[in-house]
């Protein structure tokens, strides 16, 4: 339990420095995107960990989690935009809603023995749509004629717009990592793992595998509705065409898998890198060009680096490490543009250093051939 | 009382019946051998008994608990372990890790921290402490057959059922698990094995329960049991060779 | 409620379910016969559909003829994504991914050829839209007739062309067991590329059929997930007969249910059915459990 201490008080220095930005940006005086880039960043790392939660840790594929991020955004847009509520009073209910939401699916399709993932896989997809038309059809909700959140007041100790939403996305992230973290170092999680890779099996061995799995949906629905819930505010106008697309499934999905899904840090990882590409395509104004970026490079990772990419950063982790603060200081040095450019040819580097398959790699680092207990991944979760 | 007893189970697949009336008892510390030819619904019986597939009636009595109904995760807390004869291991995850996510679940409820202790324990039991570190698709045969040992019985059941252990394994290899399921046998924990060769499962079981067509044909100690007309002609086709 | 509304409703409802039954066929062959869940197949749709317009507006051609030119375009396509398929030993989850993945490309690279804008046949070169008969009170429209025509065809087509000949042996025996297939001399490679390649070329025909009588835009492929997942589940992966049925009930539930409680109740009522199917029926309202 030394190593979950330490993870536990990683996360708590972690929060505590993150939450030094703002004012940090404020002295500096850097530009307001900054803040705004951050926290879009915590939002898609909030996503696709919670997606991971289900889709990672017990390997029932998901289309849905434009649903949980659609219903938590509608709950702050109906409970705080249009009834006024306070916003703050709106936001837990948006976790809540999606976690019922969630919940209510799983009983329907957990129940099912004959069900296969793949019919899960579309059932999510299903319930996107089945959410938009109930959106579209009450005018309580939506009835087509979108709501409205740039009026909703935000509470004075959170500061203004940006530093608010900083402060609250980061809340919500930290909470989703650590619970990501805390099933991944747990009895569930490992009940989980057993239904990923077998769940007759693992319902043979005494794992309870429809609770588990309720479990892991629920943790899915709850955080990707709480951030939706948060995100209602960046939205500002919300419509169902906008808030149930395809984009946010299918960027948590790029995202997870790119970095890997069989450990809790691989969305985190693939999060960043997805995410700084596609901010700097868009402001370099190639926003079409997104798509079929997008797209080509889910169906190359599919094909070639099954296991994400995460594990072999952190197996390369020297390399990863001087590399990154290499072109840092590089791009210090010969240009002047902003920070979030050369944060993104970083990790640039580092997706392409994490691209070259193990066997090329080891013959690169001849100094270094990793031993077998090494190249694994996960060990140290069971290791005695 | 017996540790386990089958009243009148029955199955059916769409019309095909499985087992029909399956009477059956097994008491502590027995090695039972389950036989039959193929297609005699012994692969049936060990799914109904461990919760794979719900029977259709009957009672099965577990150490005064009904079993029938109950889902496969609650049979297994009561202290039935299972085997497959293909070994299905956990794919991603080294031999350790198998048999330490077996002892978290199983009959007691594990931590990680004491699952990791325990599951070196079973797997220096079974002979597999070498390997521990190893992925299971760098194991061999038997050693795969082994690890579903190490997994069900860090389950620490009362009673283990073994689906065709033998089954691929050359001379040598057999030898080698006879023993581990005497070991097994010594630790306390009731067997029934389902086998194939037959010189084997005479040697082990203190007692055959033959089936054919879903039903008991005979019940008793091995030389009897195999010289039991019925036996014969159902293994031979009623023709005594 | 007005029974002649009601009724008009029903028999439109039944004459588009046949269009929903082509435009699920596609997947659901290549989802049953092949185990792929091919989401390119909505994109063969589309791209039938755009393809149509694109003829028909540049060069004249009536809109059915092209279908001479874009069936073999799709039949061509989908063969060549099921040799990339068998390439890449891709299993069914990874061509639900990979097929996601073309899904969005081909998107937007409809986007970047036709514009997001709706596009629709000018009525001086495409004959059928708006054409209609009446039928005592009920009124019929062309294309829509058109359309179940060639769907009902097809589906039985394909049944009898799948129990009666070899090819339909064949694919069956690759379905069920594929070593022995190949030891009785049937390539299970060459049997998918050309089940695929069908496949293909039915859903590029429901394109083209599309653009006989509705605009066309880029993103109206998502909206058929409401429609064609509903059909595939309800009628039984990769059974042609079951799927047209299930078309024509999905059809007729969300044209009655748009008259009823308004055109946005529709793609609830079909999600409502494919989870009652999914429920009590997963194997298909129309197979039995031993078939494909």
């Amino acid at each position: 339990m030394k190593s979950r201490r330490r993870a536990l008080t990683g996360f708590a220095v972690a929060f505590l420095i993150l939450l030094a930005v703002p004012h940090l940006a404020e002295r500096m005086d850097w530009p307001g995107f900054y803040l705004t880039f951050m926290f879009t960043a915590f939002f898609w790392i909030t996503q696709s960990s919670s997606w991971n939660m289900l889709t990672g840790y017990s390997g029932y594929f998901s289309f849905g989690q434009g649903a949980w991020f659609g219903v938590g955004v509608y709950t702050t847009a109906v409970l705080a935009g249009k009834q006024g509520w306070s916003f703050l009073a709106a936001l837990p209910l948006a976790g809540f809603t999606a976690l019922i939401v969630g919940l209510l699916l799983g009983l329907v399709v957990f129940r099912l023995r004959s069900l296969g993932g793949e019919i899960f896989a579309l059932t999510t997809l299903a319930v996107a749509f089945v959410l938009a038309a109930i959106a579209r059809i009450f005018a309580a909700i939506d009835g087509g004629r979108g709501a409205f959140m740039t009026s909703v007041p935000l509470p004075e100790f959170l500061g203004e717009f940006r530093p608010a939403m900083y402060r609250m996305t980061l809340v919500i992230m930290m909470l989703t990592l650590v619970t990501a973290y805390l099933i991944y170092e747990s009895r569930l999680g490992w009940g989980l793992f057993a239904i990923r890779d077998d769940e007759q099996v693992a319902r043979g061995l005494g794992v309870p595998t429809f609770r588990y799995k309720m479990a892991a949906l629920g943790a899915n629905a709850f955080f990707g509705g709480l951030m939706g819930g948060v995100w209602a505010l960046q939205i500002g106008f919300v419509t169902v065409e906008d808030v149930f697309s395809i984009r946010v499934p299918l960027f948590v999905i790029l995202m997870s898998v790119l970095g890997g899904t069989r450990h809790w840090m691989g969305p985190v990882v693939g999060s960043l890198i997805i995410f700084t590409i596609v901010d700097r395509f868009n402001s370099a104004g190639f926003e079409n060009f997104n798509q079929v970026f997008i797209g080509s490079l889910l169906i190359l990772l599919v094909l070639a680096v099954r296991e994400g990419i995460y594990l072999r950063i952190r197996e390369r982790w020297v390399a990863t490490a001087s590399l990154f603060g290499l072109i840092i200081a590089a791009s210090v040095i010969f240009n002047s543009s902003s920070m979030v450019w050369k944060f993104l040819w970083a990790l640039l580097g580092i997706l392409l250093m994490a691209l070259i398959p193990d066997r090329a790699w080891q013959k690169l680092a001849l100094r270094r051939r990793p031993t077998p207990s090494e190249s694994r991944e996960d060990r140290e979760t069971v290791d005695a | 009382m017996s540790l386990l007893e089958c009243q009148g189970v029955r199955k059916s697949f769409g019309g095909v019946r499985a087992l029909s009336d399956v009477m059956m008892s097994i008491e502590e510390g027995e090695i039972v051998g389950l036989v039959g030819p193929n297609g005699s619904g012994k692969s049936t019986l060990i799914n109904v008994l461990s919760g794979f597939f719900p029977a259709d009636s009957g009672r099965v009595d577990f150490v005064g608990v009904d079993l029938l109904g109950q889902e496969a995760h609650e049979i297994a807390a009561h202290g039935i372990a299972r085997t497959f004869q293909i070994p299905r291991p956990f794919a991603t995850m080294t031999a350790r890790e198998n048999v330490a996510v077996s002892y978290m679940f199983g009959r007691e409820k594990h931590s990680l921290a004491q699952a990791r202790v325990a599951a070196d324990e079973w797997l220096d039991f079974t002979g597999l402490a070498s390997i521990a570190e190893s992925n299971v698709d760098q194991l061999n045969l038997q050693q795969l057959k082994f690890l579903e040992l190490a997994r069900a019985l860090a389950t620490e059941p009362q009673l283990i059922l073994l689906d065709e252990v033998l089954a691929g394994l050359n001379p040598a290899e057999i030898e080698g698990s006879v023993e581990m399921i005497r070991k097994i046998h010594d630790r306390g924990i009731t067997i029934v094995i389902v086998e194939h060769v037959m010189r084997v499962v005479m040697s082990l079981s203190h007692r055959i329960v033959v089936l054919d067509q879903g039903r008991v044909i005979a019940d008793g100690q091995p030389d009897t049991v195999m010289n039991d007309e019925a036996v014969i002609s159902a293994y031979l086709g009623g023709k005594r060779i | 409620m007005n029974a002649d509304l009601l009724t008009q409703a029903a028999v439109s409802g039944a004459l588009i379910g046949g269009l929903y039954a082509l435009m699920s066929l596609g997947l659901s062959l290549s989802w049953g016969a092949l185990e792929n869940i091919n989401l390119a197949h909505f994109m063969f749709i589309l791209f039938g559909a755009y393809v149509t317009y694109q003829l028909t507006s540049s060069a004249g051609i009536d809109p059915l003829l092209a279908a001479l030119i874009v069936v073999p375009l799709g039949f061509a396509a989908g063969g060549l994504l099921q040799i990339f398929f068998e390439w890449a030993k891709v299993d069914e989850f990874k061509s639900l991914i990979i097929s996601f993945g073309l899904f969005i490309i081909l998107q937007s690279l409809a986007r970047t050829i036709w514009s997001a804008d709706f596009r629709s046949l000018d009525q001086s070169i495409n004959p059928y839209v708006g054409s209609s008969f009446t039928v005592g009170s009920v009124s019929l429209q062309i294309p829509l007739v058109i359309a179940f025509v060639a769907a009902a065809l097809i589906a039985f087509g394909t049944q009898a062309v799948m129990g009666r000949t070899f090819f339909g042996k064949a694919v069956r025996a690759v379905v069920h067991d594929p070593d022995t297939a190949q030891a009785f001399g049937v390539d299970h490679r060459r049997v998918g590329v050309l089940l695929a390649a069908i496949a293909s070329a039915y859903s590029a025909l429901a394109g083209v059929l599309i653009a006989t009588f509705q605009s066309l835009s880029p993103t109206m492929a998502v909206g058929w997930f409401g429609i064609v997942f509903p059909v595939v589940i309800l009628g039984g992966l990769g059974n042609a007969v079951g799927n047209f049925l299930a078309g024509i009930i999905i059809g007729v539930a969300a044209g009655v249910a748009a008259v009823i409680w308004g055109p946005l109740s529709a793609s609830l009522v079909t999600f409502s059915i494919m989870v009652l199917a999914l429920l009590f029926r997963p194997e298909g309202l129309f197979t039995r459990k031993a078939a494909i």
